[in-house]
């Protein structure tokens, strides 16, 4: 872990956890590559995000994502009609899906022993 | 007699400076070209290339009027490479425009005194587009009503062929205010009012709520009418089937959609894909 938080990327995802964006966008690209148009809508129905999930913010975090090599994006250019941009997860992007799992669950585990403790201590007052 | 190669690029105006810096940017990478841009509304622009116009590149403000107008005959792929949004602009002496705000700015654009424009729905996106923001406008603020005011304030030559010519009044005084893109405003460096997102058409999240407004436009064929409904505003750029030079138009296109392209885009004020 401490490794893999000297990646840029991921101390730029650490720092950033409690907005849950790019989590977020790690995890819908996990399932299956999208492009932004849908990832905005997705983001905003999983209700996961801090963040307002609107057009500049979403292409933003891709580009940077994408800078940092954790996505990869091509033009859809099989078919013919509407080709749109669209992204998949690299290696490196599962690898931080993974961190991300990581920084939540521990901040799980301190806010579940928070409420713990408040609820013993409600109880003894 | 050597032959100069030939790039005809026709393109909404309100792609214009992006348009002119990317060509500005293949210009240098290939010297000796002969490229020429040619602006008006998307649905002039698309109605022209049906007409019999042939160009090289067709870059327009709207993704659908590829299929609407022009696929499969004219064109048979398009790239959706940006987004962008309904702002309501103005400039420093605008008639109200020290009391404007997002919760008020209609009954500013009501008064007497004011004077406000849209573009021609018939002609260009940005006109059918400000009448869904006005469409949206009466539901959001619960103002029953407020799309015929406004409508019945903004006729004649408030209706003008193109959004860019719209800006262009607004900067030197003409108008007080313009329903315009916001990449427009940027161009020209003019004020602005940010709508809410359920009326600005900015936001794919909103898509089912836009779809609520409508607009009855000219179809294909002289005669036929069609209703669009309210959508995201998206621009997309096209080779036609028949260019003249397809290759040098795929090196152009490359480069709207490359990193360099993206980075002039997101300088114009466009959102890039």
């Amino acid at each position: 872990m401490k490794e893999e938080a000297q990646n840029p990327a991921f101390a730029y995802i650490a720092g950033r956890i409690d907005k849950m964006l790019v989590p977020t966008l790690l995890c819908i690209l996990a399932n299956k590559p999208a492009h932004g148009y849908r990832l905005i809508q997705m983001v905003n129905e999983s209700g996961f995000s801090e963040i307002e999930a609107d057009p500049a913010t979403i292409y933003r975090n891709l580009r940077r994502m994408e800078e940092d090599g954790l996505v990869i994006s091509q033009w859809e250019t099989e078919n013919t009609g509407p080709a749109r941009r669209a992204y998949q997860l690299s290696c490196e992007g599962h690898q931080a899906l993974d961190y991300c799992v990581q920084l939540i669950n521990d901040k799980v585990i301190r806010m579940q022993a928070f409420l713990e403790q408040y609820q013993r201590e409600g109880k003894e007052s | 007699m050597s032959h100069q190669p030939t790039l005809k690029i026709l393109h909404a105006g309100a792609l214009r400076k992006p348009v002119v810096e990317c060509a500005k940017l293949l210009n240098e990478a290939r010297s000796g070209l002969d490229i020429q841009l040619e602006s008006c509304g998307s649905r002039a622009c698309a109605r022209q290339v049906r007409e019999g116009k042939v160009v090289d590149i067709l870059a327009l403000a709207d993704p659908m009027l590829f299929d609407e107008l022009l696929g499969p005959e004219y064109v048979d792929k398009y790239y959706i490479f940006a987004n962008d949004q309904i702002v309501l602009a103005y400039n420093e002496f605008s008639r109200g425009s020290g009391e404007i705000d997002a919760k008020h700015w209609f009954d500013i654009l009501l008064r007497e005194e004011v004077t406000f424009g849209r573009s021609n729905q018939h002609l260009d996106p940005c006109g059918y587009r400000t009448l869904m923001v006005w469409q949206l406008a009466e539901q959001y603020y619960g103002r029953p009503g407020l799309f015929g005011q406004l409508d019945q304030r903004c006729r004649g030559d408030l209706i003008y062929p193109k959004s860019y010519d719209l800006a262009s009044d607004v900067l030197v005084g003409k108008l007080d205010y313009a329903f315009e893109y916001l990449c427009v405003v940027n161009q020209f460096g003019l004020r602005y009012l940010t709508l809410p997102e359920k009326v600005n058409l900015s936001n794919p999240a909103h898509a089912d709520y836009y779809k609520q407004s409508s607009v009855s436009l000219q179809g294909r064929n002289s005669g036929d009418m069609i209703t669009i409904p309210g959508a995201p505003i998206e621009f997309a750029i096209a080779i036609p089937k028949n260019a003249e030079n397809p290759v040098l138009a795929k090196e152009f296109l490359d480069l709207m959609l490359s990193k360099k392209g993206q980075q002039i885009l997101e300088d114009c004020g466009l959102i890039p894909y």
